[in-house]
């Protein structure tokens, strides 16, 4: 896996979204939750008796980068369980995970702060990135209730590039933390595709459109143009969680 | 015990006739004494007595003035009866009306399913890019780097109708192809009017405007996570939502590049620590014209809150969006944006 010194030589073009994770290594992960124990037997409601029939609904495509097919589901008059089921909270842990991670490579990129030589702005985006993501964990481990992951898992925070941190510059800090966003942004997505509680859903969504902010305002702090070859929807092929 | 009487014995006359033929006459005669009184007096009255003493003997002693505070006791206590009644039912919540009441026909009992949510989304993806493109096409707004990014928006706003209109058919309803029209005319095109009638502020307003509506589009498809019934359809909505979130991030960092993030505690609206500079003729006039303000329209970015990342959740509280030139008082509009409610949901028999 190439870390941050090797994704970006200063004074090259940067790469796109894609060319990013591929260069981290994560592109196209596939979503397993299965790593991350679920500790506590399931505060389990009864399974949702719903049955989704997804299909292709075709996107137009408007970039150079086709968007994913949306899934669409078939109505239904059950109502979907509020909070979590047994079998959601393998996939809750998994985004606790996965911010406990994140928010362990952002420390290290705080605690080298003042060494980017970052305007004000950038230093207190980007300087604050760490309590953000920890706070997404507490709230995914509220959600989880007892039994919660306790700590973010080593694999994906090396995954991130946290031990590159130790070297990296300030454009490589810009580009492996739109790396980490990016991630975050479709991993939730695909959480959100198999989660049934609409507590749970509701928050990863609340995380998720945020996460997406932070992606694109990094991309701008690097000056890439935001033009006919960004993505017209999130395809969440860029997922990771601790089982990757 | 006494034995019980027969029938005849119960309807035989048991007194005198002789005795009743008697007290017949005696009546007659104080009849005849009486009416013989009875009309010495009315001859009395109706030739001798003034009109006030006819008036009160006919009257029995309530004359015209009297006649009317009878007839206003009369009311009152009639009044006090109904108030006090209990013989007719208790009606509660019941306005009194003059003449006859309007009759309404009761609005019909819509459910939100997942058809009307995906409706709605698309009426607001049609929405947005009908706003854009009036900004963009009368001028209000001309940077050419915000052309080009809102360029970029639209296309990607018209991508994502789409997806939801098939989305729509997929789930067995009627696609909605037009725009949110309750909330066009109620909210957005009166902020359009008010921002073309500015033109001391209108570049800034347009630029907020814009700015507000991607921020309302993304919080609409995170709302609507709540409400879908199938988690498919609630990575949809991300799916969408999460782009919205990085247009309006994008927009943000172009309009205001010196604040990417707000800190927790001052997330609050920005609030004015001076008054606006007020310029009034110095030299007085014997006919006191209206005095000549001139206000500062300060920034878009300084009137309203664009902020690459304005919080550490997404919000879905109202979005203000402060425009127009102030009035006379120093105070220009705001509108709190609101994600589609109730009231403005496209629902399955709405034309869209």
């Amino acid at each position: 896996v190439d870390n941050l010194d090797t994704m970006q030589r200063d004074g090259e073009p940067p790469p796109s979204r894609r060319g990013i994770l591929g260069a981290l290594g994560l592109g196209g992960a596939a979503l397993v939750a299965s790593a991350v124990a679920a500790s506590r037997p399931a505060a389990a409601q009864a399974p949702d008796t719903t049955t989704a029939n997804t299909g292709s609904a075709g996107t137009q495509p408007v970039a150079s980068t086709a968007p994913s097919a949306t899934t669409v589901a078939t109505t239904t008059t059950t109502a979907p369980p509020r909070r979590p089921t047994a079998d959601d909270l393998p996939l809750i842990g998994a985004a606790r995970v996965f911010e406990l991670a994140a928010a362990e490579v952002y420390s290290r990129v705080s605690a080298r702060i003042d060494e980017f030589g970052f305007d004000d702005a950038t230093k207190a985006f980007v300087g604050d990135l760490s309590a953000r993501h920890r706070a997404y964990a507490e709230q995914l481990g509220a959600v989880y209730g007892p039994g919660a992951p306790f700590a973010g898992s080593d694999k994906i925070a090396q995954q991130l590039g946290a031990e590159a941190i130790a070297t990296a510059t300030g454009p490589q800090v810009l580009q492996g933390a739109q790396a980490v966003e990016e991630a975050a942004v479709d991993t939730h997505l695909e959480l959100l595709g198999q989660i049934q509680s609409v507590q749970a859903a509701t928050l990863i969504a609340s995380i998720q459109i945020i996460e997406a902010r932070h992606a694109a305002t990094l991309a701008s702090l690097q000056s890439t143009p935001y033009d006919a070859s960004a993505p017209a929807v999130e395809d969440g092929a860029d997922a990771i969680t601790a089982g990757a | 015990m006494a034995p019980m009487p027969s029938p005849q014995e119960r309807d035989a006359v048991t007194f005198s006739r002789d005795e009743l033929r008697r007290q017949t006459r005696a009546l007659e005669r104080a009849q005849r004494a009486a009416e013989s009184a009875n009309a010495e007096l009315l001859r009395y009255l109706f030739e001798n007595a003034p009109a006030e003493r006819r008036a009160g003997a006919l009257l029995g002693g309530i004359d015209r003035r009297g006649l009317f505070r009878l007839g206003g006791y009369t009311v009152a206590a009639a009044a006090v009866l109904a108030a006090c009644g209990k013989d007719e039912p208790e009606q509660t919540n019941v306005l009194a009306v003059s003449g006859e009441p309007p009759v309404f026909e009761a609005l019909p009992n819509q459910p939100v399913d997942d058809i009307v949510l995906l409706r709605t989304a698309t009426s607001l993806e049609n929405t947005i890019i009908t706003i854009h493109e009036t900004l963009i096409q009368n001028g209000f707004i001309d940077d050419p780097a915000i052309i080009e990014v809102l360029r970029v928006f639209n296309a990607h706003h018209a991508a994502h109708a789409a997806a939801f209109a098939d989305a729509t058919a997929a789930a067995g309803g009627t696609a909605c192809t037009g725009i949110n029209q309750k909330m066009y005319d109620d909210i957005f095109a009166p902020i359009l009017l008010t921002i073309a009638n500015s033109p001391g502020s209108q570049k800034e307003d347009a630029k907020a405007f814009a700015y507000s509506m991607e921020q309302l589009s993304g919080a609409t498809h995170q709302q609507f996570v709540a409400t879908y019934s199938q988690p498919s359809l609630r990575k949809s909505a991300m799916s969408v939502g999460a782009v919205e979130g990085r247009h309006a991030a994008v927009l943000a960092v172009l309009l205001n590049p010196e604040t990417l993030v707000v800190p927790a505690v001052a997330s609050a609206a920005p609030v004015a620590t001076t008054a606006p500079p007020t310029t009034i003729e110095s030299e007085l006039q014997t006919t006191v014209a209206s005095a000549t303000t001139s206000t500062t329209i300060p920034p878009a970015t300084v009137s309203n809150v664009i902020v690459a990342v304005p919080s550490t959740f997404g919000s879905l509280g109202p979005i203000p969006l402060t425009y127009g030139e102030p009035n006379a008082e120093g105070v220009r509009t705001t509108t709190n944006l609101e994600t589609p409610s109730l009231n403005s949901f496209m629902y399955v028999d709405e034309q869209c």
